[in-house]
């Protein structure tokens, strides 16, 4: 199947480039915006499958990617939007997924260079387009290592545990995360329960959910 | 008259003449039994009736060692009161006067001597201390007579005078008309004998020195009621003690002719006090002269802070005694001096009664004082108000400079900082948008390049290159970062402040409290000071746990990072928490570290979002006084 793809971006280099790199994977690229308001009326008119958007766009040259994203999957529940940036922080991805009533749902946020493994890329691409979630594994891992106050996310879960916690942040399927980790879907399938045991959370069933719930607890610095 | 001292010189010239007066007259005092009974030589006493009458007194006193104490006392007060006064006035004319009239005195004298010439000269000289004294109540207090007319009165005063004194005693010979006892003074203004024409003379002369004194009286009181506030402050002690001159001389007078026995000896002592009043009088005036330049001091401790217009004025004008002074400002836009209700005003006309002292300043003028004409007579207090109303003026002006100059060198600073702010953050989009982005776009490149070569070395070649690459992007991120955070601009201090404890190897506990938005240039100086404060933390002082917080009122953010460490830090120079501090001071806010060793660091930074508290703090100015120094004043009148 053809995935449909919009792309904004205010660099025209990075519009290219990305528009090539998607094109050659076999992707069409419905419209390259150059800002929000252009990306909105393409995704109005194309009905893409996803968008690859920059989070910093014209005119503030702030968030307006978050902004255009939230519009996005306001009106158009079934389109992915994918997020890139040349940074990545907590709190511009705790503004993307929190504010949505469907949590992480259909959303991603990678730093731009992630783009160089292409099949990382495309596969976050196309989780993000099915509904799924991408988050960097950067912003997770400085999640996940953050000294929590009071106690030790080291002592509290195992090693292995830590590995699931980052790829489950990361919005990976267990299937995703038995592949990487060359385990079996039911060990996995353990491990995210007692990682939910200890931290006092009430188990998700679905991928996008689980991911919001976890991303609050280590942005709450572990406590609740 | 410019302002002239006495010189050494003509004090001494003065005191050795006086000296050598006193001492003439000391030894042509005849004190034989038969002198000091004579009433023809009764010091004061002109009136040839009056000796007549003394003459028949009996038991009148003689002439004490006390009496011619007295004498000498009130000469040589008028003669250093003179002094006195010609030193501290600029003008010589009351002091000479004061001292001429003690002079007179004195040799009047030389009546007590039985030398005929001498006893004649006392005998003339009897009244004459009076004339100067004459012309210094009409002059005063310059002791120059203002017009011709005055300056014929004085004239008349001493002709008058004269005139009496031979004219009382040309047909009067001493020697033939005491009853009681004998004289054996020796007249040479004797024409002939003739008592009806003596006593015809006397009732004249009464009559003639009534109308005068009265006139006198009228021209003071005249010139007393037109005068001016600071004209009759001036006159006042003199002018009281005329009146009891006068009164004493009235009442000796009649005493003369009235009484009978000791008790005309007793009233014609009463002469000596009475007199002695005019030198203590000119003694007062000279004091209050004085005081009034001491307070000159106080004035210019007690002007220091205050606004220009109303204290200093007030100052002045007790100062100088001069309730109308008026000090107005040069105001440059009007081209014209603005009085204190910031009206224009034109500086008083010759004759209008009011006299005005310019203030200049480089030749261009600053002020004015506006006062009393009278006023003109004392320069030398003027010039000391002047001094100190200059001083003042550049005082205050180069307060105001330095002011001035302290908020320019804030706002300078203020500005450096802002524009390295500024600075920070273009350099931060030009990475981003720059060197970044074309990085990104060559590791798309790449990829795409990866995939197409077959497994390889070239594949491998292009993987490390990649690697490479993933690793200077992430390394320009991190400098990027530190030229300007990313964060500050999208998620603001509390996203920058969260995104910066998840860096630190340390935990950070962030709370951040803001009431109004902040300004950018406290924003980012608040993240650096808490970034600076928590790499510290983290890096020396082998804390457990760092608490940052931020709370921000409608006016300022006050920023504390502490943690739980060794303490012990120190700002020193080449440390980062100088240039924190350095910051915030830019910013008018302040920087406090307070490290006890063991006890843990903890920094404290005020940030105000209005920097300029120096001109905030300037108080308020009723009129504005230009930069440079006040060069000189000039008179006006």
């Amino acid at each position: 199947m053809t995935l449909r793809v919009a792309i904004a971006d205010d660099s025209a280099l990075l519009r290219r480039g990305l528009a090539a790199l998607l094109e050659a994977e076999g992707m069409a690229v419905v419209c390259e915006a150059a800002d929000a308001a252009e990306l909105l009326a393409c995704v109005d008119r194309e009905l893409p499958d996803a968008a690859v958007v920059d989070i910093r766009m014209p005119p503030a040259f702030s968030t307006e990617g978050i902004e255009a994203a939230k519009e996005i999957r306001r009106r158009h529940p079934d389109i992915g939007v994918l997020l890139l940036s040349q940074y990545v922080e907590t709190e511009n991805a705790m503004s993307l997924f929190g504010g949505n009533p469907d949590g992480a749902r259909g959303l991603g946020y990678l730093l731009k260079e992630r783009v160089s493994d292409i099949d990382e890329f495309i596969d976050a691409l196309r989780r993000v387009a099915a509904g799924g979630t991408a988050v960097d594994p950067d912003l997770v891992a400085r999640m996940v290592s953050r000294p929590q106050g009071g106690r030790n996310m080291g002592e509290e879960l195992s090693s292995r545990e830590r590995d699931v916690l980052e790829l489950m942040a990361e919005g990976r399927t267990n299937q995703a995360i038995s592949r990487s980790l060359f385990l079996g879907e039911r060990t996995v399938e353990a491990h995210i329960r007692s990682i939910f045991l200890k931290f006092n959370l009430r188990p998700e069933p679905e991928d996008h959910r689980r991911v919001l719930a976890v991303l609050s607890y280590l942005r709450a610095g572990g406590g609740h | 008259m410019a302002a002239q001292q006495m010189t050494p010189r003509q004090t001494a010239l003065v005191l050795g003449v006086t000296a050598a007066l006193a001492l003439l007259v000391a030894f042509a005092v005849d004190w034989s039994p038969l002198a000091v009974q004579d009433p023809a030589r009764t010091l004061g006493l002109l009136n040839a009736q009056g000796i007549v009458h003394l003459g028949g007194i009996a038991d009148r006193a003689p002439f004490t060692v006390f009496e011619f104490a007295m004498f000498l006392a009130v000469g040589l007060g008028l003669v250093l009161s003179g002094v006195a006064a010609w030193r501290s006035q600029p003008s010589w004319r009351p002091g000479f006067l004061l001292v001429l009239a003690g002079w007179l005195w004195l040799a009047a004298g030389l009546r007590r001597s039985s030398d005929p010439l001498a006893f004649t000269a006392g005998v003339a000289l009897t009244l004459m201390y009076q004339p100067p004294l004459l012309q210094l109540a009409l002059s005063f207090p310059t002791g120059k007579l203002a017009n011709r007319f005055q300056k014929a009165a004085v004239g008349f005063f001493f002709s008058l005078w004269l005139l009496a004194a031979a004219a009382n005693w040309a047909f009067f010979d001493p020697r033939l008309h005491v009853a009681a006892g004998e004289s054996n003074s020796r007249n040479l203004l004797l024409l002939w004998d003739d008592p009806a024409l003596t006593t015809a003379i006397g009732n004249v002369a009464r009559v003639v020195q009534v109308c005068v004194g009265l006139a006198i009286v009228v021209v003071l009181a005249v010139r007393w009621h037109s005068g001016t506030p600071a004209y009759r402050s001036a006159f006042l002690p003199l002018g009281f003690a005329l009146v009891l001159k006068t009164a004493a001389t009235v009442w000796v007078a009649a005493a003369v002719v009235q009484l009978s026995g000791p008790q005309v000896s007793e009233a014609l002592l009463w002469q000596y006090p009475a007199t002695a009043v005019i030198p203590l009088a000119v003694l007062l005036g000279l004091w209050r002269y004085r005081f009034a330049r001491g307070s000159l001091g106080e004035l210019m401790v007690e002007i220091g802070a205050a606004p220009l217009n109303e204290r200093l004025t007030g100052a002045l004008r007790k100062t100088v005694r001069d309730p109308s002074l008026e000090l107005w400002q040069w105001s440059a836009a009007g081209a014209a001096f603005v009085d204190g209700h910031g009206r224009a005003r034109e500086l008083p006309e010759e004759h209008s009664g009011r006299a005005a002292m310019v203030l200049e300043r480089n030749g261009a003028p600053v002020g004015a004082l506006v006062f009393d004409q009278a006023l003109r007579d004392q320069p030398r207090l003027l010039d000391a108000v002047r001094s100190a109303t200059s001083l003042t003026l550049e005082n205050r002006s180069m307060e105001q400079q330095l002011r001035e100059q302290l908020v320019e060198v804030r706002r300078s600073r203020e500005r450096i900082v802002t524009a390295g702010d500024a600075r920070r953050r273009q350099l931060e989009r030009d990475l981003h948008d720059g060197a970044q982005q074309r990085l990104v776009a060559v590791t798309m490149e790449l990829a795409r390049a990866r995939r197409l070569v077959p497994d390889g070395e070239a594949r491998e070649l292009i993987t490390r290159a990649a690697v490479e690459l993933h690793e200077a992007l992430q390394e320009l991120r991190e400098l990027a970062r530190g030229v300007y955070p990313p964060s500050l601009r999208e998620r603001g201090l509390a996203g920058s402040l969260t995104a910066l404890a998840e860096r630190t190897t340390v935990p950070v506990d962030v709370e951040v409290r803001l009431e109004a938005p902040l300004p950018p240039a406290v924003e980012l100086a608040a993240y650096f000071i808490c970034a600076e404060a928590v790499t510290n933390s983290a890096k020396y002082a082998a804390a457990g746990m760092v608490r940052v917080r931020a709370t921000g009122t409608a006016g300022e953010l006050t920023v504390v990072v502490a943690d739980d460490g060794r303490g012990g830090a120190v700002p020193g120079p080449d440390g980062g928490l100088m240039g924190l501090a350095d910051r915030a001071a830019a910013l008018g806010g302040t920087f406090d570290v307070d490290s006890p060793p063991g006890r843990g660091t903890t920094v404290t930074a005020v940030l105000p979002f209005a920097a300029d508290g120096i001109a905030g703090t300037a108080p308020e100015e009723s009129g504005t006084v230009e930069s440079g120094t006040v060069e000189r004043g000039t008179v006006r009148p």
